[in-house]
């Protein structure tokens, strides 16, 4: 297979590395890497991942990948873009942060989440406002928190008391994957309310956009809905840590499974195969760019 | 003992562990022992080519490697690079500035990744851009600022990694490597006194070439044996005290020790081999790192050892903030003795399965975490289990008496705990208590709760007896003494199993008292105070170490050591107002 510049490809990152594709389907690795994969973030010809011992910015082969974190930085779960260089905040099992170059070129981290309790550091996701680039929605182990003026003021939402694994802005509103509680919508990140029905017990590990309806990764298998009606089970039935949707094919998905590794549809979830050459546990998937 | 004197059996020990290790040496850490007894450096050179880093398949593979590898290879270079052909240098060189170097998720890890990348950078002076895409100067800041952060943290709440048997030969050995070959002499000097720190952190409980006392982590399986891994090594090489045995003390890892400009002072031997009365060792090491399923953070480690010449008996308290957080290779308690492998070594635990033990201090997700970790390490979820902390596991500790109990709530799937018991001891049973005979000593232990005696062994791993204690509020009185205060081991029985355990107040309100057989009352409320003789113990209060002849005030990273008119003072230096490093690992 040959290879595409990144930004045209699908991209999974899985338990040993982050991994290419040109049609979703058949896949190689992206450089030597053999880090776990947790999370991918790609715009405008910039590509960063987070990883389990840190972040790092994507370069094509064969170019080495650079360095984001420092010595406090490890353990992402997220990232989020914001203004600036690097332009990131990363949400990690020690809480939230942003980076700033240093005199020498390397990124420092700042933290802004130390003063909270436990469960409340420990950040799964992280999703930034669209119309304010300071305010961040924060899925953690305790609940959503909303952080504002750059981290410098937190606020407990409406939805607290449970695991968040997943924040996505979508469709004009927020959403929040809960363990074991289901999809939570709400208009400004603060005040939440149950979406959908028939996943009320449902655990969700990843949420996302796709023509007009929200795909989640649940615990068992993908659900689609519209946030309003039932939710639609789908597929395998598979912890589903990730999914994402072709922007331009409203009927292509993939999902990657905890294990179970990555399953691509092209028929809205009617039929899924497995894709090829990937490991067994896929946890962030990033469709191709506004193709 | 003068200088010269230690560094006579240093030299004379050295060299009993080395010669056999440079025989059959194919590691990177053993490659020290061939060079020190005069081997051929072409056949190190090989060891590296073989060992160092993978490099995947494909047109863009990149040598990859692992952090031990990384400061093994490192201290090759530093310590025998005159001797070594320059392919062997060419060869660390690429691995460690262009290759991809995998930095862990431990204390250990960190720090050997970090020395090994320090001492590379200066090492390498031209290399401007390393494998990370950082700058040699971004490189060489980064883990300068860890490793000092690392030392100042660890001189004012204590260690991290703490007394672990299999792990605490990493810490040192990084310590070791900075102190002989970095540049920046401050960071050398105080690498040079954590090092001591460490040799002192392991002469405080050494026991007849055994390491007494509870473990941050004391490997998978191992905690029954009575000489555990490098550490073992590190221990005979260090302090003696105990028969070379080349079953034993042949861990590899320990030999860049051993070629190793740096000595410890001679007190800290003597420290060691002082065992002419029983002394209680304090201890205090940093809180755990759990970072979720938990309200409130874990607060410091308190250990308390007490040695006696022909037994030692350890405890901890963990204080972890609650279940399911229980890391998985921490070792809590134990009674200890000069003995054969399985032979001298007496714990309990509770075998906790949930796989929130797992999630509370790694990231996976827990829905996924337990199949994945337990799956290549299947004795890590064994309900036979002797290792690991449990949530539910208070214990309390005065001189040579202990008193453990769990509460187990019902959605636990262990309704017990795990005994072990040594096969060589003759074991009585007598009015519920389990009295043996040890020969030097006798102990007596009292379960709480109803008891089943099976076996368990494992080749290579254990050999013993396996008592299962039945219930959910189950527990153990324990006491030893020394053969020669009690008399005969009839007279320690009838002694011990004269009324000395008051139940009546367990499991409900919770409290249990034990007089023990020098007088005093040990007084044990789960999840309350602890009281020996009335007087709650004041845990918070107690210094970074406390022991005859040792002085550590809390928060201070002053550590002063006083034996027989010989005085050793480690200061670290450090300032109280300045912000601690984060710790962002395992331990």
């Amino acid at each position: 297979m040959s290879s595409s510049p990144l930004e045209k490809v699908w991209l999974a990152g899985a338990n040993s590395g982050l991994f290419r594709s040109a049609d979703g389907a058949s896949y190689e690795r992206v450089g030597a890497y053999e880090f776990r994969v947790t999370s991918i973030l790609r715009k405008g010809g910039r590509l960063c991942v987070g990883v389990g011992s840190g972040a790092w910015e994507v370069r094509d082969d064969p170019d080495p990948w650079v360095q984001l974190h420092d010595e406090t930085l490890t353990e992402v779960l997220d990232l989020a873009r914001i203004p600036g260089d690097p332009g990131l905040v990363a949400a990690s099992a020690y809480g939230v942060a942003t980076g700033a170059r240093d005199e020498l070129g390397a990124v420092r981290w700042a933290w802004h989440s130390d003063h909270l309790s436990v469960n409340e550091r420990f950040t799964n996701a992280v999703a930034v406002d669209p119309v304010d680039p300071h305010r961040w929605v924060v899925g953690t182990e305790a609940g959503v928190l909303v952080a504002e003026e750059g981290g410098c003021r937190w606020t407990y939402s409406s939805l607290m008391g449970v695991p968040v694994r997943a924040v996505r802005h979508a469709l004009g509103a927020w959403w929040a994957g809960t363990d074991g509680r289901g999809i939570w919508t709400s208009p400004d990140g603060l005040s939440w309310r149950k979406a959908g029905y028939g996943l009320d017990d449902g655990t969700v590990f990843a949420l996302t956009e796709g023509h007009g309806r929200i795909l989640a990764g649940t615990l068992r298998g993908v659900v689609v809905g519209d946030g309003h009606g039932r939710w639609r089970n789908l597929g395998p039935r598979a912890l589903i840590a990730s999914v994402a949707a072709h922007p331009a094919q409203p009927d292509l998905w993939t999902a990657g499974a905890a294990p179970g590794g990555l399953w691509v549809t092209q028929n809205s979830g009617a039929s899924w195969r497995q894709a090829s050459n990937l490991p067994s546990t896929i946890e962030a998937i990033s469709a191709p760019e506004g193709s | 003992m003068t200088r010269k004197e230690y560094d006579a059996e240093l030299e004379a020990r050295g060299r009993q562990f080395l010669e056999p290790v440079a025989r059959s040496a194919a590691s990177l850490w053993g490659a020290h022992a061939i060079l020190a007894m005069g081997g051929d450096p072409q056949r190190v050179a090989e060891i590296i080519q073989a060992r160092l880093g993978s490099r995947p398949a494909g047109p863009f593979g990149r040598v990859a490697t692992g952090t031990f590898d990384v400061l093994a290879a490192m201290t090759l270079i530093c310590r025998w690079g005159d001797l070594l052909p320059e392919p062997a240098h060419a060869r660390v060189r690429e691995a460690l500035t262009r290759g991809i170097l995998h930095r862990g998720n431990t204390e250990n890890h960190w720090l050997m990744h970090y020395a090994g990348t320090l001492l590379a950078t200066e090492r390498w002076p031209d290399v401007e851009v390393w494998g990370n895409g950082l700058s040699r100067e971004a490189t060489r800041a980064e883990a300068t600022r860890w490793i000092l952060g690392m030392i100042d943290r660890t001189a004012r709440l204590g260690h991290y990694e703490y007394d672990s048997t299999q792990y605490h030969p990493c810490h040192l050995l990084s310590m070791i490597a900075l102190t002989d070959h970095a540049r920046d002499p401050r960071l050398r000097a105080l690498a040079g006194r954590m090092a001591t720190l460490y040799v002192a952190d392991m002469a405080l409980e050494y026991f007849h070439g055994a390491w007494a006392g509870g473990h941050s982590r004391e490997g998978y399986r191992q905690n029954t044996w009575t000489l555990v891994g490098a550490s073992a090594s590190l221990g005979f090489y260090y302090f003696g005290d105990a028969p070379f045995d080349p079953e034993v003390h042949r861990d590899e890892m320990a030999c860049p020790a051993m070629t190793a400009r740096f000595r410890p002072p001679p007190l800290l031997a003597d420290l060691a081999r002082d065992r002419s009365k029983p002394r209680v060792v304090k201890k205090t090491k940093a809180p755990r790192a759990i970072y979720r399923h938990a309200d409130r953070e874990a607060r410091p480690v308190r250990k308390y050892t007490y040695l006696s010449p022909s037994f030692a008996l350890g405890s901890t308290q963990v204080n972890l903030p609650g279940a399911p957080a229980g890391p998985i290779d921490l070792v809590s308690w134990d009674l200890s003795w000069a003995g054969p492998k399985h032979q001298a070594t007496l714990v309990c635990g509770h075998p906790c399965l949930s796989p929130g033990r797992f999630s509370a201090f790694l990231s996976g997700l827990p829905q996924a975490i337990g199949r994945a970790v337990a799956a290549p390490k299947p004795y890590l979820q064994n309900p036979d289990r002797l290792f690991g902390a449990s949530p539910y596991e208070r214990m309390m500790q005065h001189e040579s008496a202990l008193l453990v109990l769990y509460r187990i709530p019902p959605e636990d799937p262990a309704p017990y705990v795990n005994l072990y018991l040594p096969k060589a001891v003759a074991w009585t049973e007598r009015e519920g208590w389990v009295l043996g005979d040890a020969g030097a000593f006798y102990v007596g232990l009292r379960p709480v709760g109803d008891c089943r005696w099976q076996e368990i062994w494992e080749e290579g791993h254990l050999d013993g007896y396996l008592i299962r204690v039945e219930g959910r509020d189950v527990g153990l009185a324990l006491e030893a003494e020394e053969a020669r205060s009690v008399g005969t081991f009839d007279n320690f029985c009838e002694e011990m199993v004269s009324p000395r355990l008051d139940l009546s107040g367990w499991p409900e309100p919770g409290r249990v008292r034990f007089e023990t057989l020098g007088g005093h009352e040990l007084e044990l409320i789960y999840d309350g105070p602890h009281r020996v003789d009335g007087t709650e113990i004041d845990y918070a209060s107690w210094p970074l170490y406390e022991a005859p002849g040792v002085e550590a005030p809390p928060g201070a990273g002053r550590i002063l050591f006083c034996l027989k008119g010989e005085r050793l003072e480690l200061d670290f230096e450090v300032d109280p107002s300045r912000p601690m490093l984060p710790m962002r690992v395992i331990g």
